[in-house]
C-alpha cells in the first residue's frame, strides 16, 4: 500500500468526481428531506424548548427563566390554563410555582417541584428546560439546594413525535447515500470508461483504487451525518462517540459501496440494485416510523439498525459508550466481514480489467 | 552477452477450458523493437497483459528487467509503460491532467508539455480529453505511456485506425524512443507497420509462437522473390507471367520470355510477412 498513489487518486476523485450529479445528489438529498423536515414540524427555524410556567407567588426563578435566550418562556395565570396549553403542544415542558416559593429556597429546605412534560415533546428539549430551571435556582441561592422536580407526562403519553420518528431516516439516509452510491458510481464509470486497467498498469494495485473509493465514499458518509446532526441539533453530551459512530457507519456504507460497485456492470444496473436493496438499508427507519403496529426488534436484522440505533441513542438519549458498545460491537462485525468480500472482489476484479 | 529485457518461459493462460496463451517462451533484447504479430484471438493481448501484471500465468514465469512480473509486480510496473488499443482516458479531465495523473501515481516529474509537444498535441493541451479524436486520443495514450521514462514500452495496435499523418508521428515516436534505449514490445495485425518498425517478429497463432525471427531472414528461410512480367500478345492485350527469382534456371527462362514475348514492364517482389503468416499458419492476419 502507497499513502501517496492513494492520496493522488483521492484527489483527483476529490477535484472531478465531486462535479458528479450522483456526489451532489448524495449531499443535496439528506439536506433537502432534513429541512423539509425541519420546516413541517417547526424544528429547524424554531428549535428552543417551550416552557410555560405558573407562579403564584412572583418568583425570582420566573424573571430568571424569562431572561434566557435559549428557551421561549410564557407565563400562564393558572394550571388549568398550562394543563391546556401542555395537551395541545403549545408548551413543551411546565412549571408550577407556588406562591411561598422563595421563601422555601432560601430557608434551605427540600423544596418539590412538580414538572409537566408535552407526552410528544423531544427528549433533548425535556433536558434542556430541566437543566436550566435547576442551573438557575442554584445561581439564585447560591448553592446547591434541594430542590426534587418530580416530572408529569401530559397529553398523549405514548406518542413518539413524528419528528422523532422521521430522525432515523434522515440519519440513515445522509449516512447511507453518499456512503455507497459515491464509491459505487465511481467504481462503474471507471470500469466502463476502462481508466481502471490503466491505473493498475501503473504501480498502483486493486486493493489501493478500492481504498481510495471506499475513502471517498466514507468521508462523504461522516460529512454528510456531521451537516445533518448539526442542522437538527442532535450532537448531545458524547459528540466525539457520535463521531466514531459516524466514522464506523461510513466505513461499513463506503465499504458496500466499493464492493457493489466492483460487481455491477453499468450505472442503469447500479441504480436498479440501489433500488431494490432500499428496502432492506431504511427498513429500520421504517420501522421506527410505526412503532406502536411493527416490534421494534425487527429492526435488529437489518444491518443498518446497527448505524442509526447508536447514533440516536447517543444524539437523543444521551447514551455513553457502554450503551451502545454492543451495537458497535455488531457494526465492526459487519463490517470487518464486507473488508474480507473486498479482498476477494479485488482480486477477481484485477481479473475482469485487464 | 546479450541483456534481455523481457523472458518469457512457457507462459500459459487459459479462460476457462479456453486455452489463450499456450506454453510459449521467447527473448527480448534491450533496445530491440519487437513486433508480437497474430490475428485477432490469437493470445497477443493476453500475452501482453501477463507480461504487464495485469493478469497471472496459469503457468510459467515472465521476468522483466530480471523481476519476476508475479512476485514484484509492483517493481516491474514502475519501469513499463503501456498504451492500450482501446482508449482509457479520464476525458472530462484535458490532455495536461491526465498526464500529470499518472506522473504522480508513478511518483515521477515529467515535463508533460514536452510530452504532448512530441505527440502534436501542446495546441489543445488543456482542452477536455473527451473532445478529441480517436487520432488524438491514441497519442496521448502513447504519450502517457512514456510518462515514466519506461525502460519497455508494450505498445498494443498503436496505429489502428488512425489517419496516415497521425499513424506517423507514432512510427516516429517509437523510433525515438527506441534510440533512447526503451525496449518496445509492439503488439499489432498490421504486417506492413510490424516489417517497418521491428528489429524482430514473433508469429502467434492459436496461443502458440509459430515463428520468430528477423523479418527480413523469415523472408529469405520463407518467401518466394518472383519477377512480374507483363507481356503483349499479338493482339495488344496484356498478359501476366511470374518468374521464380530462385530457381536454378531463372536465367534461362528470363532470356526464353524476352526472345518470344514482347514485355513491356518488369517488376521484382519480395513476400511480405503476411505471405509469410499464411504460408506458415494458414490463416490470414486480419480479421
Amino acid at each position: 500500500m502507497s499513502i501517496r498513489r492513494i492520496g493522488v487518486l483521492f484527489a483527483k476523485d476529490l477535484k472531478f468526481g465531486t462535479r458528479n450529479y450522483i456526489f451532489v445528489f448524495a449531499i443535496v438529498m439528506p439536506l433537502l428531506v432534513s429541512l423539509l423536515l425541519g420546516l413541517m414540524f417547526g424544528t429547524i427555524f424554531s428549535e428552543k424548548p417551550k416552557l410555560g410556567i405558573v407562579d403564584a407567588g412572583n418568583s425570582q426563578l420566573t424573571d430568571a427563566l424569562l431572561a434566557l435566550d435559549f428557551l421561549i418562556v410564557q407565563t400562564f395565570p393558572n394550571e388549568a390554563d398550562l394543563m391546556t396549553a401542555l395537551e395541545g403542544g403549545g408548551v413543551e415542558v411546565g412549571l408550577s410555582l407556588p406562591a411561598a416559593f422563595d421563601a422555601e429556597l432560601q430557608s434551605g429546605a427540600r423544596t418539590e417541584l412538580t414538572f409537566y412534560v408535552w407526552g410528544q415533546s423531544l427528549v433533548k428539549n425535556r433536558a434542556i428546560a430541566s437543566a436550566a430551571i435547576t442551573d438557575r435556582i442554584v445561581d439564585l441561592t447560591g448553592r446547591a439546594t434541594p430542590v426534587t422536580i418530580s416530572p408529569v407526562l401530559v397529553g398523549d403519553q405514548a406518542a413518539v413525535p413524528w419528528q422523532q420518528r422521521l430522525l432515523p431516516l434522515v440519519v440513515l439516509m445522509s449516512v447511507m447515500l453518499g456512503g455507497i452510491l459515491v464509491p459505487a458510481t465511481s467504481m462503474v464509470e471507471e470500469k466502463l470508461k476502462r481508466t481502471l486497467s490503466a491505473v493498475t498498469t501503473t504501480p498502483m494495485s486493486m486493493r489501493e483504487v478500492f481504498l481510495t473509493k471506499g475513502m471517498m465514499g466514507a468521508l462523504l458518509s461522516v460529512f454528510s451525518g456531521f451537516i445533518i446532526l448539526t442542522l437538527n441539533g442532535g450532537w448531545g453530551p458524547n459528540p466525539l462517540l457520535l463521531l466514531l459512530v459516524l466514522g464506523m457507519g461510513g466505513i461499513a456504507a463506503a465499504s458496500f459501496g466499493v464492493l457493489l460497485g466492483s460487481r455491477v456492470k453499468d450505472v442503469q444496473t447500479l441504480f436498479a440494485i440501489n433500488k431494490s436493496i432500499g428496502i432492506f438499508i431504511y427498513a429500520p427507519a421504517f420501522i421506527a416510523l410505526f412503532p406502536d403496529t411493527i416490534p421494534q426488534w425487527i429492526a435488529r436484522l437489518f444491518p443498518t439498525y446497527y448505524i442509526v440505533q447508536p447514533v440516536l441513542d447517543i444524539s437523543q438519549r444521551g447514551a455513553g459508550l457502554g450503551d451502545v458498545a454492543v451495537d458497535l460491537l455488531v457494526l465492526a462485525v459487519i463490517t470487518a466481514a464486507l473488508i474480507l468480500g473486498l479482498s476477494a472482489a479485488a482480486d477477481r476484479l484485477q481479473v475482469q480489467v485487464a | 552477452m546479450t541483456t534481455h529485457s523481457i523472458v518469457a518461459q512457457d507462459l500459459t493462460y487459459a479462460y476457462g477450458d479456453n486455452t489463450a496463451v499456450d506454453h510459449i517462451s521467447f527473448e527480448v533484447g534491450e533496445g530491440e523493437i519487437f513486433g508480437y504479430l497474430g490475428p485477432n484471438g490469437a493470445g497477443k493481448s493476453t500475452t501482453v497483459k501477463m507480461l504487464t501484471g495485469q493478469i497471472r500465468p496459469k503457468q510459467g514465469k515472465a521476468t522483466l528487467l530480471g523481476m519476476d512480473i508475479v512476485r514484484e509486480t509492483n517493481k516491474v510496473q514502475a519501469f513499463i509503460g503501456v498504451a492500450f488499443e482501446t482508449a482509457n482516458l479520464y476525458g472530462q479531465m484535458s490532455a495536461v491532467e491526465n498526464l500529470t495523473l499518472f506522473a504522480r501515481l508513478y511518483g515521477v516529474k515529467a515535463d508533460v508539455h514536452a510530452l504532448l509537444e512530441k505527440v502534436g498535441l501542446d495546441g489543445r493541451a488543456k482542452e477536455r480529453v473527451e473532445g478529441y479524436s480517436k487520432g488524438m486520443k491514441q497519442r496521448l495514450m502513447v504519450a502517457r505511456a512514456l510518462v515514466n521514462h519506461p525502460r519497455i514500452l508494450f505498445l498494443d495496435e498503436p496505429t489502428e485506425g488512425l489517419d496516415p499523418v497521425s499513424a506517423q508521428a507514432i512510427r516516429d515516436l517509437i523510433r525515438e524512443t527506441r534510440a533512447g534505449g526503451t525496449t518496445v514490445f509492439l503488439t499489432t495485425h498490421d504486417m506492413v507497420e510490424a516489417d517497418k518498425l521491428s528489429d524482430r517478429v514473433a508469429f502467434i497463432n492459436q496461443g502458440r509462437i509459430a515463428a520468430i525471427d528477423t523479418p527480413h531472414r523469415l523472408k529469405q528461410q520463407y518467401g518466394k522473390r518472383l519477377l512480374k512480367v507483363e507481356v503483349e500478345d499479338g493482339g495488344g492485350r496484356l498478359a501476366a507471367r511470374e518468374i521464380t527469382l530462385d530457381a536454378s534456371d531463372t536465367g534461362e527462362t528470363v532470356k526464353r520470355l524476352f526472345e518470344r514475348e514482347k514485355v513491356v514492364t518488369v517488376h521484382s517482389e519480395e513476400a511480405t510477412l503476411e505471405d509469410i503468416f499464411i504460408q506458415i499458419t494458414g490463416r490470414r492476419l486480419a480479421g
